[in-house]
Order: structure tokens, then sequence, then C-alpha cells
């Protein structure tokens, strides 16, 4: 506080601050709550000093600071300052407070998501994990009238599973739907969705494997077959995840597998084996993902998974779709069973590639 | 008015850094972000997936466009003459600004953290700063409140 604020009078005490400060003697006439309740600091300025000297109010009038002018029915004016005093320090305090409220507001915003994100698992990074309970009961309990709506959609551009060379595959006496993929892929990280959806619906899986496509294609989040169990009163499901996501050797095929895969890719026009290869029961055969994968990029996991079952999203209604026209592809192997599964896909009929709008195989 | 040094000193100092990793990430958005220096190391570091993303724009403007708009608007608004204003708009302007800033932090970490899985460290560094803006902001206002000869201002202008 400078000597400036000092009253003309310099008789400070006629003030006293309505809460006593070892500062008080040190107040302005006119403001004597300033260094009580900013602590001064040497904040208050030059110029509000002199601007108390030449101030109007009651409080700097003669006599306004003398003994007893601020008693009741004394002189009425000098409760003016008082009043506006109090009326600061309360705005004051009120300020000060929503200051600290509104930073610990954010901080605690900040701190939730942090929080929720290293509960749900952090990094979604590294090779796989165990996929979240909840995501493959979600994606197991879409709707079957969910999925078919979505195919309903004109504006969807799929690609769609075509006849199978090979003859009928089978296993343990029950249709076989042999999957040939790799983790690195990001065709098969799009297709895997609609195929937990589809394959959900026929069986159980158990500890599917969250990964994610290659950092540098794509890196779509997505579920791993690698290490799960499906089973199914229907069909056996065969699945191998042939590369990681850092393209290392992790399943092997068999040159049965093989020489299957080989000739469904040339008989769709492919000059060689490419990720993935769906081959349902050796009837219908899947050489691509059915919707395209720039779809999923820069999505979560958790987002994709939301969408998945709703047909307002974009991801949504094309993994749904694919998994409906899987669902169809699927039933026409295992004798249209369960029934009721494929009777809500009865209508449905798989379009044929060479329909226009579709989508190009991928490499 | 009072008079407090810091506000201006410590909001004119972030304010430069902001601008400064602002235009970074700009020149970086604007060359195909080629030679952007952060780890993609697998994990959840991933600035390449942050700065390439759908996320990157808002209604077609790229963020670091935005930040660097941001961060200039807020080097008038943190400077010493600024802040020895007693217009209460400027003040006012300057809380609402810093709050546009840490609102559009918040919007842009929740996408990083559940959108995209990945976190670019210089997008972080400008959303600490711009947090660290509003606390200055905020502190600093209550510190350089108006006198109570001031109130009356005040008191028209909040109820204009």
């Amino acid at each position: 506080m400078s000597g400036s604020e000092k009253s003309p009078e310099g008789k400070p005490k006629g003030q006293v601050p309505p809460r006593g400060s070892a500062k008080k003697g040190r107040m302005a006439p006119k403001r004597p709550p300033i260094a009580a309740s900013s602590k001064a600091g040497g904040t208050s300025s030059k110029s509000g000093g002199a601007k108390s000297g030449g101030n109007n109010s009651a409080g700097n009038k003669p006599g306004a600071n003398k003994p007893g002018a601020n008693k009741p029915g004394g002189n009425k004016a000098g409760s003016q300052p008082r009043g506006r005093q109090a009326a600061w320090q309360a705005r004051r305090r009120r300020n000060r407070w929503l200051a600290v409220g509104s930073v610990v507001v954010v901080v605690v915003v900040v701190a939730a998501f942090i929080v929720v994100k290293a509960s749900d698992g952090g990094s979604g990074g590294g090779l796989r994990k165990p996929a979240p309970i909840a995501v493959v009961n979600s994606l197991a309990n879409v709707s079957m009238s969910t999925l078919v709506e979505a195919t309903a959609d004109k504006s969807l551009q799929l690609y769609y599973p075509a006849k199978a060379v090979g003859g009928r595959l089978t296993s343990g006496g029950k249709p076989e739907v042999l999957y040939i993929g790799a983790e690195f892929c990001p065709i098969c990280a799009t297709e895997r969705w609609a195929m937990v959806v589809a394959l959900s619906k026929f069986g159980t899986f158990s500890n599917l494997q969250q990964t994610h496509s290659a950092l540098d294609d794509g890196d779509i989040p997505t579920l791993s077959f690698y290490g799960s169990t499906y089973t199914s009163p229907y069909l056996t499901f065969v699945s191998v995840e042939n590369e990681t996501n850092t393209s290392k050797l992790l399943q092997s095929y068999t040159s049965a597998e093989n020489t299957l895969w080989k000739a469904n890719e040339i008989a769709q026009g492919q000059s060689s084996e490419g990720y993935p290869f769906i081959d349902i029961g050796g009837v219908l055969a899947l050489i691509s993902a059915q919707t395209n994968d720039t779809l999923l990029i820069s999505h979560s996991f958790s987002n994709i998974a939301d969408s998945v079952g709703d047909n307002e999203k974009t991801i949504g209604v094309n993994e749904d779709a694919s998994a409906a026209y899987l669902i169809k592809a699927i039933c026409g192997v295992t004798g249209n069973k369960p029934a009721a599964t494929c009777s809500a896909v009865a209508k449905l009929t798989i379009p044929s590639n060479t329909s226009s709008g579709e989508s190009s195989p991928a490499s | 008015m009072r008079r407090v040094w810091w506000p201006p000193a410590i909001g004119l100092v972030l304010s430069a850094l902001g601008f400064g990793v602002s235009g970074y990430l700009t020149y970086e958005h604007y060359t195909g972000s080629k030679s952007l220096s952060c780890p993609a190391t697998g994990g959840i570091v991933n600035c390449l997936k942050v700065t390439t993303s759908i996320y990157n724009n808002i209604h077609g403007v790229p963020v670091a466009v935005l930040g660097l708009v941001f961060f200039a608007v807020m080097s008038v608004l943190q400077s010493p003459p600024a802040w020895r204003s007693p217009t209460l708009a400027i003040r006012f302007a300057r809380i609402v600004w810093s709050l546009v800033g840490v609102a559009t932090a918040l919007k842009l970490v929740y996408d990083e953290l559940f959108k995209l899985d990945a976190i670019c460290l210089w997008c972080t560094s400008v959303h600490v700063i711009s947090l660290l803006l509003f606390i200055t902001t905020v502190f600093g206002t209550v510190a350089t409140a108006p006198l109570p000869d001031e109130f009356e201002e005040l008191d028209e202008f909040v109820d204009s």
C-alpha cells in the first residue's frame, strides 16, 4: 500500500474495516478493505490512490472519519462506502471461489478422462489383449432385425461372398467356415467385426482378442481370432491368423487350406492369395472385406464397437449389412439352422459382385 | 484497477509458447506431417495418427490453424496494456477466450483418448498451455478486480 492512499486528513482510524485488520492503519479512507482483503501485496494502484483523493463519496467528506460518524443516526452518508466495501469484498470473495471452482472443474474433467481411459485398458497399441466381455456380448446381441434392416440401405457399396470352388468343406461332421487372415491386414480388421456378429448367431466365442491392424496400414482397431475358441452345434469355425500386426508369423495354414485358398482367389479373378479368405462350407467364399476398410480408420475400438448395431452410423450400417449377408451365406450351409436366425434372412438375397456399385476386391 | 505483474507476464509467455507449437503443427499439417517429430512406438503416443485423423479439423478448418488464431488473439488479450485496461469488455473477452481455449482442448483430449486411442505430444503441450492460460486468466482477473469506485461501471456493464 503506497503512502499516497492515506487520507488527506491522515486519520485512517475513522474507517475501520468491517473485520479488523492489522493493516487497517494503512488504509485509504475510502477503501480500507482493499488492503485487508487483497493483502495489498503491492498491487494497489497509484492511480487508485489518486482517484480516492478526488472522490466525491461521502466517506471523504470532512467529518466522515470522525469517531461516531458511522453510528446509527449519525452521518448517514458514512454508511454508503462501508456498504460498497462490504459488497466489494463479497464480490471479490465470490469471484475468487468462482475462479477456484472453474479451475477445479476443468482439472476434474481431465482427471476423469485419464481415470476412465486407464480403467478401459489404456493404450490401444501393442499386439493384442483380451477383448472386453461387454464388447463381445454387445456384438453377439445385435438383433437380427437391425442386421437385415441395414441391407435395405441402397447407398452401401459392398463386396459380397461369391460361389466357392473346391467342393463342400466340412469338419467334425459339420459344415466348416474357414478364415485365413492376418492381424496386420486392415481389410481383415474390417471384416472381423461383421464376422463376430454373424458367427455369434450360430455359436459362442470365448477369449476373443482385441488388436489393430499395422500402424502403417490403417491402424484399424479390431478383434483377433488368435487364441479364441468357438463352439457351435451348427458349424465348425477354423481360423488362421497367419501373421501378427507387425507381420511376424503367428499361425500356419495347412497345405490343403492353402490349395483351397489359392483356387478360390483365382476363381474370383485374383492372381494369388490375399488376406482375408473366408470359405463358407465350400459353397460361398469371400476374398475381401465386404465393406471399405477406410471407413474404420481413425476410429477407436470402443467407437467402432459402439457403432456396430447402430444403422444410423456409417460404420454401423456397413458392418451390420455385412454381417447379415454372412449370416445368409452361413445359413445356406447349416440347413437354415438355427431357424430363428435363418428365418430372419430368408428373404435376403446375396447380390452378385458383377452388379454396379460393387467394391473392388482388396489386394 | 489494480496492477499486478504476473498475469501479463505469464500470459504472454504461455501465449507465445502456444503460438510457436501451433505454428509448428500448422507447418506439419500443410507439408503432410512428413517431418513431424513425435514417436509412434505402437503405444498410445502416436502424433501422426492424431494429426492426420478426421478429428484434426473443426468445421473444415485444421485444428492447428485454429490454435494459431487462438494464441494470436490471446497474445493481444494477455498483453500488459490489455491487463491494465479498465475496460470491462476486454476483461470479459479474455475470460471467454480462455474458456473457449480450454473447452476446445477438452474436446480434443476426449477425441484423442476415446475416439482415436492415440495421444499427440505436441497437441498435449498445446492443451496444457491452454489450461495454464485459463488458470492465469481467471486468477489474474480476480487479482486485478475493479476497485470499489469502479463498481458502478462494472454493474452497468453486467446489467447491459
